[in-house]
C-alpha cells in the first residue's frame, strides 16, 4: 500500500512538475513583462520574477530527468552534464536571483513610479520565505 | 523677703505655694535657687573615696516640684522652640531634599523601564496571552507560532470539554509545533557545511559495483586539507563512501529519503497550521461556516501535497541521475517549489474554486 502511495505521489509531482513549473516560470516573467510594458492599471509587484534562474534550473532537472526516466533506464549522464546541473547552474541561478532581487526590483520599482504609477497597499507574505506583494495603481483621470 | 531669718508671707494673704503675685513668685524661685546651691554644696563636699570616709551619708536635697502649670508651660516653650528649630533646619536644607526627591524618582522611573525591557520579551508577553486565551478572548494570530499554538489551545479546550478525538491528535500537535522541520532540516545542512569548510558541501548518493546505496560526503572544489569533521558530536570523514544505512549518516539526516521526509513534515505542518488559523476562523467568525472551514484546509492541503509531491519527484531525480547537489541547494529547492505552487494557487484562485464549488454542493 506505502508502494502504491508512493508512486501516486510521484506521479502526481511528475505532472505538476512538467506543467505546472513552467507555468509558474511564465509567470514570474510575465511580471518583468507587466513593468516593461505598463499595459495594466494595477500592477503587483514582488520579488517573485526574481526565482526565475531558479526554477530554470529546477526545470533543466525535471526535464532532462524525466527525458531519462522514460527513454533510459539507468538514467545515466556524462559527468561534464551532471557537474553542470548539480553545481555550476544552481549556483549561477542564486547568484542571479540575489541579484535580481538586490538590484532590479527598486529599478522596476522606480520605473512604475515615474510612469504615473503610486504604491496603493502591500499585501504581506502567507509564509516567511515569500515576498510580499506590494500592489501599483495608476490614475488615468490624471 | 532676702532675710532668711524670716518665714515669708505673702502680701496679698494668700498660699504662697499658689498665689500668683510677683511676690510669691520670685520666693518661689528664691527657693529654687536655694535648694540647688545647697545641692551644689552638697555634691561639692560629698565622700570623695578616700581613706576617711564620712560617717554619715548626706543626701541629696529634693528640689521643689513645679506646678502642673509650670510644667505644662515650660513643655509648651520647649516644644515650640524645637518646632522652631525644625523648621529652620527644613528651610536651610530645602535644595537638598528637592535634590534628593528628584533623584529617587529617578531611580523608580528607571527600575520600572528596566524591568519593562528586560521582561517583555519574555514572561509578560507569555502572561498576556496566556491570559488571553485562557479566557478565551478574541486572539489575534500574526505569525505561524501564533497559529500552531492557537491551534494547540483550542485542541485542549475541547478535550477539556469531552468533545476532542483523541489525546493522540493534541500530542501529535504539540510534536509537530516543537519541530520545525524545514528549519530542523536547513540547521542540518549549515552545521555539515560550516564543519567540513564552505557552502560548497555535496551530497552524493549513488549504488556502488556491488549494488549497494552508499553516500559520498564530498566538496565542490574537493581540497584536500581537511579529511575529518565534527558535526553535532558526530565524526564524518570527507570522501569517505558510507553505506546509507550508516547510523552516523543517518544522524547528519542528509540522506535524500531524510531531505524527502522533512518535506513531508512540513507539510504536516502547514496542514495544522492552516487548520488553526480556519478553526479560529470558525469559532469566532459568525459568518464562517463548516463548509467554508472544509474548502480552505482542503485547498490548503492540496497545496501542500502538491509541494510536497513535486519537491520529492525533483529530489529524487537528482539521485536518480547520480548529482551531487550542494546540501544548501537542496533548501534553496524545495522554496523555488513552495513559492512556484502558491503563485499558481494565487494566480488561478484555487482556494475560492475550492470553496464555492463546495457550497455549490451543499446548496450552502
Amino acid at each position: 500500500m506505502p508502494q502504491i502511495a508512493n508512486k501516486l505521489i510521484y506521479s502526481y509531482g511528475a505532472l505538476v512538475s512538467l506543467i505546472g513549473l513552467p507555468f509558474a516560470l511564465y509567470l514570474s516573467l510575465e511580471d518583468i513583462f507587466n513593468v516593461y510594458k505598463l499595459s495594466s492599471k494595477t500592477i503587483e509587484l514582488s520579488y517573485f520574477f526574481a526565482i526565475s534562474p531558479i526554477l530554470f534550473w529546477i526545470l533543466s532537472i525535471v526535464i532532462v530527468g524525466t527525458y531519462s526516466l522514460f527513454f533510459n533506464t539507468r538514467m545515466k549522464l556524462s559527468r561534464p552534464m551532471r557537474k553542470a546541473i548539480g553545481i555550476y547552474i544552481p549556483i549561477i541561478a542564486v547568484s542571479l536571483s540575489l541579484a535580481m532581487g538586490i538590484f532590479l526590483k527598486p529599478l522596476m520599482a522606480e520605473h512604475l513610479v515615474t510612469n504615473g504609477y503610486a504604491l496603493e497597499k502591500t499585501i504581506s507574505a502567507s509564509a516567511p520565505w515569500r515576498s510580499d506583494i506590494d500592489v501599483y495603481t495608476r490614475d488615468d483621470q490624471k | 523677703m532676702f532675710d532668711k531669718q524670716r518665714s515669708y508671707c505673702c502680701p496679698f494673704w494668700k498660699d504662697p505655694e499658689t498665689c500668683n503675685c510677683a511676690s510669691c513668685y520670685n520666693q518661689r524661685e528664691w527657693d529654687r535657687s536655694s535648694a540647688a546651691l545647697n545641692v551644689a554644696e552638697a555634691n561639692n563636699f560629698r565622700s570623695s573615696g578616700t581613706a576617711i570616709p564620712s560617717m554619715q551619708p548626706m543626701l541629696e536635697p529634693e528640689l521643689p516640684k513645679m506646678t502642673m502649670k509650670e510644667r505644662l508651660e515650660a513643655q509648651s516653650r520647649q516644644n515650640l522652640a524645637q518646632r522652631e528649630n525644625n523648621w529652620k533646619y527644613v528651610q536651610a536644607n530645602k535644595e537638598r531634599y528637592a535634590a534628593q526627591r528628584a533623584d529617587q524618582l529617578a531611580r523608580q522611573a528607571q527600575a520600572a523601564y528596566n524591568l519593562t525591557e528586560k521582561e517583555w520579551n519574555k514572561d509578560l508577553k507569555e502572561d498576556l496571552k496566556a491570559y488571553l486565551e485562557k479566557r478565551h478572548t478574541q486572539v489575534c494570530i500574526f505569525t505561524v507560532d501564533d497559529a500552531a499554538k492557537c491551534a494547540i489551545n483550542i485542541w485542549q479546550q475541547k478535550n477539556i470539554d469531552g468533545e476532542t478525538i483523541g489525546t493522540e491528535t493534541l500530542k501529535l500537535l504539540e510534536e509537530i509545533h516543537s519541530k520545525f522541520d524545514i528549519g530542523v532540516g536547513l540547521v542540518a545542512a549549515t552545521k555539515v557545511t560550516k564543519a567540513l569548510g564552505g557552502l560548497g558541501v555535496t551530497v552524493k548518493q549513488y549504488l556502488d559495483a556491488k549494488g549497494k546505496e552508499k553516500i559520498i560526503i564530498s566538496s565542490l572544489w574537493n581540497d584536500k586539507k581537511m579529511h575529518y569533521a565534527v558535526v553535532n558530536g558526530l565524526n564524518i570523514k570527507k570522501n569517505h563512501p558510507y553505506p546509507i544505512s550508516n547510523p552516523t549518516v543517518k544522524q547528519l539526516g542528509v540522506l535524500a529519503k531524510d531531505t524527502v521526509n522533512g518535506f513531508k513534515k512540513g507539510a504536516v505542518l502547514s496542514m495544522i497550521i492552516s487548520a488553526g488559523i480556519n478553526t479560529n476562523e470558525l469559532v469566532f467568525n459568525d459568518d464562517y461556516h463548516l463548509v467554508d472551514w472544509f474548502g480552505h484546509v482542503g485547498s490548503d492541503f492540496f497545496k501542500a501535497m502538491t509541494v510536497l509531491s513535486t519537491s520529492a519527484y525533483v529530489v529524487s531525480l537528482t539521485v536518480g541521475l547520480g548529482i551531487a547537489l550542494p546540501i544548501l541547494a537542496g533548501v534553496v529547492l524545495w522554496v523555488g517549489v513552495d513559492w512556484a505552487i502558491n503563485e499558481i494557487w494565487e494566480s488561478f484562485k484555487i482556494e475560492d474554486a475550492i470553496v464555492e464549488g463546495l457550497k455549490n454542493a451543499t446548496n450552502s
